[in-house]
């Protein structure tokens, strides 16, 4: 099983440890997770995030969870997703999204869209709600619909990816919830766990679960593909 | 649902049906005029869907006279039979001309109504459009009241004109992706 995670912030960062945790100790073999990031864990990040180095997330995040859990490979790919590396994700690989920008969902979404099998689940959230968005293809038919299929504003997306910003742009970003960000983790989570464990692949209907933290509500959605 | 199984429920559980069902002037009434309401409406319900169904099956001028001679026999049939009305869902009934008509129980069915994470169990939805949904769920879901929303029915996008038959079980106003993001 190849898992890539995409994203190391504040989904990310919580998300990466508790995923190898758990497959450390399950019936799985040959577990690899490779670990992708470009930015820097800096001191901003400390209200939500959790790393032990102030040095490249994906580095970091990849030292820690080496140390902790032995029975699984784990790999760092310290580079923001973009055109050209974007090969580092495969066919077959279940590919888990906490990026900040609707221009890498884009991408990585199409990219996925053309590869013959693939579990893609993406999150996203603002200060106090969010939202998991599951991408199933399995022999090139989607059973799921793609992250842009029913959101305009992830195929239309009028953001930057973070390597195309300026140190200004990057400071200014939206307010941010350590606990939105565990729910969405744990939305990612339980959406792995229901796809991995619980379900046959072609039998997976649900293919988005909107939250929020501020009425306790959460929904799941499902659409055709 | 027929007049016993109405009668073994309280005043309130009646009271709360009419008002679901939005049944004019059961306030003031006691529990055998909320029966008799309750009867009358899912009579006239049943008519109306049996004259539908008929509708669509019937395909010559003389079928469509043969049909209306029964249904004004069966009107009156219904009339006299008061007590055992209605059975649970569906009823098959063969027809004069051989077509099989169904008979349903008007719906007691309501349509999931969702905007993110927010839910609704909306009554009463056949023969509205989507359009109307939305002005009535404003407030409930949390929609805004100028936007533009994409709508599913049932996972697929429809337009706003879209009107409900009662076959559907989830209407969905799409709620934009969370950006998580640098803005």
């Amino acid at each position: 099983m190849n898992i890539k995670i995409v994203g190391l912030g504040g989904i990310g960062s919580i998300l990466s440890d508790s995923i190898c945790r758990f497959l450390n100790y399950s019936q799985f073999n040959d577990i690899e997770i490779t670990l992708i990031d470009g930015d820097e864990y800096e001191y901003k990040n400390l209200e939500r995030q959790s790393f032990s180095y102030f040095e490249n997330k994906a580095v970091s995040k990849c030292k820690e969870l080496k140390t902790k859990y032995k029975n699984i490979t784990i790999k760092e790919f310290p580079q923001f997703i973009n055109q050209i590396n974007i090969s580092v994700i495969q066919g077959g690989d279940i590919v888990l999204l906490g990026v900040d920008n609707h221009k890498t969902r884009k991408l990585i979404s199409d990219y996925c869209s053309k590869l013959e099998n693939i579990i893609l689940i993406s999150g996203g959230n603002e200060l106090i709600d969010g939202n998991v968005q599951v991408y199933i293809r399995k022999d090139n038919k989607d059973i799921t619909p793609s992250l842009t299929k029913y959101h305009p504003e992830i195929d239309n997306f009028i953001d930057k990816s973070p390597d195309e910003m300026s140190c200004e742009e990057l400071e200014k970003t939206e307010p941010q919830l350590l606990f939105t960000n565990m729910m969405v983790s744990c939305f990612i989570c339980s959406a792995f766990y229901n796809i991995v464990y619980l379900s046959k692949l072609e039998d997976f209907k649900i293919s988005e679960i909107y939250f929020d933290i501020k009425t306790m509500c959460a929904s799941s959605k499902i659409r055709k593909p | 649902m027929t007049k016993k199984q109405l009668e073994l429920k309280g005043v309130l559980e009646l009271r709360e049906l009419c008002r679901s069902l939005e049944i004019a002037g059961y306030s003031g009434e006691r529990k055998d005029g909320l029966i008799k309401l309750l009867l009358k409406y899912y009579r006239k319900a049943n008519r109306l869907k049996t004259k539908k169904t008929v509708n669509i099956v019937k395909e010559t001028p003389q079928e469509s006279y043969n049909c209306c001679e029964e249904e004004e026999k069966e009107e009156e049939e219904e009339e006299e039979n008061e007590d055992k009305y209605l059975e649970d869902d569906e009823d098959d009934i063969e027809t004069s001309q051989g077509d099989t008509r169904i008979i349903s129980i008007p719906s007691t069915k309501t349509l999931l109504v969702s905007h993110g994470a927010n839910n609704y169990n909306f009554p009463n939805f056949v023969g509205k459009e989507i359009i109307d949904i939305r002005v009535s769920m404003t407030e409930a879901l949390n929609l805004s009241s100028t936007g533009d929303y994409t709508t599913l029915v049932d996972g697929e996008s429809k337009n706003s004109d879209y009107t409900f038959t009662g076959d559907e079980q989830r209407l969905e106003f799409l709620k934009e992706a969370g950006s998580k993001g640098v803005k």
